[in-house]
């Protein structure tokens, strides 16, 4: 019983359910179709964006421009459709686009090696500035009046369920089995661990981080575009600030900030976490001020929840290297 | 120790400066508006108030730790002073509850980060999400207002015809100047930097050094929150918004490594001198504001890729 609570994304899960229990029975507009609704695309857009930011963390690693990546991508995407090009072209070129961009930072902290913190923040100015360079040039008409059939991607249901919360499902359980099943996935939890010894081993270092990276870009991109899907819009304000969010919803979801340990359940768990608790801001009217003090009280909360399982480990072990 | 590597370290020592004085050049003879007094002294002037905040910083970087919740604690250290004053309390008050409000944020950072061995990037981004909240909170409860005539007096008292800020920044700087690069004790922030264990084994009390650095961070940027406050007269809830990331920017063009171990002070304020510089002199070519973001981030990174090559190549 007590090593079930040491890790953080069953203590995640348990948080979730209790807490979704409790807004069902405390708030009236908890448990109805719209507020389902803006639950699944959450779920299913940070989610994107969480999975490739937990491979990142479980290879050693972490990207803070996703979210300018996530922009950049649906801008790119409305530009492209506002230009006639077909809608899988599109689609494709703005997730490519996103992939190039990871791949960017891959280089800069692979290959270059600059730090991840420094390579990743001057990428995510580079790209917010490019934003807002392309928002404050083109008038706003460009980035609305789609083809129904991109609007569907973030507006159709199947099942019940948004078509794009399938989409998500899909690359999660992709993912998860690539992490779990296939020796190239374990790549990423080998390198995390242990650094050296994987360089030692032969192991491709630079290509691992560069693939991570490239993937992580790839998700943010796609993030983007079911986002401009569903709000049938584009603007400079697309993925501000998300990547805080992202982190610490990987973090709480059983991630460690020096790497080796992960999985695609806790992202989806941490993701669901951090819906949740932006969902209560709104339903219960939470001034926006505190909604960062909560967020940032949870990270931290997270960290030393972490580290204080840490230390624990290490006093019951002392000769385990750590 | 080639020739090669002697041009590195004297490229890290003085390059930044050289860039700086070429910058002024270039924007001194090309724009006339660029160097008219007022504008040169207002420069001189923002620096010289954010500088107790870059210092704190660089000492942390030195000793390879870094502290993001700067900007955080210097928008709620300045703003909950000038509430204070607002609300009647004497302004030393609340000038003194705003630096404890940055001591105690900066200790239970260096707490959290040494006791319980935390990544003090990850910590401290959660200490500026929290403290950037409490800080919007007391923003809107002043709404806009006007700071009290005493408060606002601060940054504006004048020493020899200038704020006093100005000739406080060049004594500051030289003193720094002169105790670090002299003193066995502030010696240790590098040994600690460079190789903390190596440190520790030689009787340097490394984590006493290492939280202390932290609490030092929290309050002197909570220094510079409460001066730049008193400059602004009304509360701003934009005050401080991203400037770890600018100061952090500084470091490391100034010459600081992010693994420890190098670092100076005055190197980091004349980097920041030289983005506001930049900034300023920008704008009047035209330049967009939201174009300068770009050059920022293409700098940051292009300053650490060269670093980091020359890094290699040094061994």
């Amino acid at each position: 019983m007590l090593a079930w609570f040491q890790s953080s994304r069953e203590v995640a899960f348990l948080l979730t359910v209790v807490g979704a229990a409790t807004m069902a029975l405390t708030n009236r507009y908890f448990a109805t179709a719209s507020n389902f609704d803006s639950l699944q695309t959450i779920l299913a857009v940070n989610g994107m964006i969480a999975l490739g930011m937990m491979v990142l963390l479980i290879a050693g690693f972490f990207d803070l421009s996703v979210g300018s990546t996530m922009g950049l991508a649906g801008i790119v995407c409305a530009m492209l459709l506002h230009a006639h090009l077909p809608i899988p072209l599109a689609v494709a070129a703005a997730v490519l686009f996103g992939a190039t961009f990871g791949l960017v930072n891959g280089v800069l902290v692979a290959i270059i090696g600059i730090n991840p913190l420094v390579a990743t923040l001057g990428t995510m100015f580079v790209g917010r500035g490019i934003i807002e360079t392309i928002a404050t040039t083109q008038t706003l008409t460009g980035f609305t009046g789609f083809p129904k059939s991109f609007t569907d991607l973030g507006n159709a249901k199947a099942g019940g369920l948004y078509l794009m919360l399938w989409i998500f499902l899909a690359i999660a359980i992709v993912t998860h089995v690539a992490l779990k099943r296939f020796a190239w996935g374990r790549q990423f939890f080998f390198l995390g661990s242990n650094p050296n010894a994987a360089h030692s081993f032969g192991f491709s270092t630079r290509r691992i981080i560069s693939v991570a990276y490239a993937l992580a870009g790839a998700l943010a991109a796609s993030a983007g575009v079911l986002t401009v899907a569903r709000a049938e819009t584009a603007n400079r304000y697309l993925g501000a600030g998300i990547e805080l969010e992202i982190i610490v919803a990987c973090l709480i979801g059983g991630a460690s900030t020096s790497g080796g340990r992960g999985s695609v359940a806790g992202a989806i768990v941490g993701t669901m976490l951090m819906a949740l608790i932006r969902n209560s801001f709104v339903l219960y009217e939470l001034d926006t001020q505190w909604q960062s003090v909560i967020l940032g009280a949870v990270l931290i909360g997270a960290v030393v929840w972490e580290a204080a399982i840490r230390l624990a480990r290490n006093r019951a072990n002392p000769n385990e290297v750590t | 120790m080639d020739a090669g590597y002697s041009l590195t370290s004297l490229a890290r020592s003085y390059g930044i400066i050289f860039v700086t004085l070429v910058t002024f050049v270039v924007f001194s003879v090309s724009r006339k508006a660029f160097l008219s007094p007022e504008n040169i002294y207002g420069l001189f002037y923002g620096v010289s108030l954010d500088l107790y905040a870059i210092t704190g910083f660089t000492l942390l970087i030195i000793m390879g730790e870094i502290d993001l919740s700067v900007g955080s604690v210097y928008a709620l250290s300045g703003t909950t002073a000038g509430y204070l004053a607002t609300r009647g309390f004497p302004t030393e008050f609340g000038i003194l509850i705003g630096i404890l409000i940055g001591f105690a944020v900066g200790a239970g950072n260096g707490l959290l980060v040494v006791k319980l061995k935390i990544n003090s990037i990850i910590l401290t981004i959660g200490t500026l999400l929290t403290v950037r909240g409490l800080s919007d909170v007391v923003a809107a409860t002043m709404a806009g207002n006007r700071y009290a005539e005493g408060f606002r007096a601060i940054a504006r008292a004048r020493f020899l015809s200038l704020n006093w800020t100005v000739p406080a920044m060049f004594l500051v700087v030289l003193v720094l100047e002169f105790v670090l690069s002299r003193s066995t004790s502030a010696r240790v922030l590098y040994y600690i930097g460079n190789n903390r264990k190596s440190a520790l084994i030689h009787g340097m009390r490394t984590d006493a050094t290492r939280i202390g650095a932290f609490v030092l961070s929290g309050g002197l940027a909570a220094l510079s929150g409460v001066l730049v406050a008193s400059r602004i007269t009304i509360a701003d809830v934009d005050m401080g918004r991203h400037l770890e990331f600018t100061i952090l920017t500084a470091a490391v063009i100034g010459g600081a490594s992010l693994f420890g171990g190098r670092g100076r002070v005055v190197n980091s304020v004349v980097a920041y001198l030289f983005l506001a510089m930049l900034a300023n002199g920008l704008i009047m070519f035209g330049v967009e504001p939201v174009f300068q973001q770009i050059i920022v981030g293409v700098i940051l990174v292009a300053v650490v890729a060269a670093d980091t090559q020359l890094n290699k190549e040094a061994g």
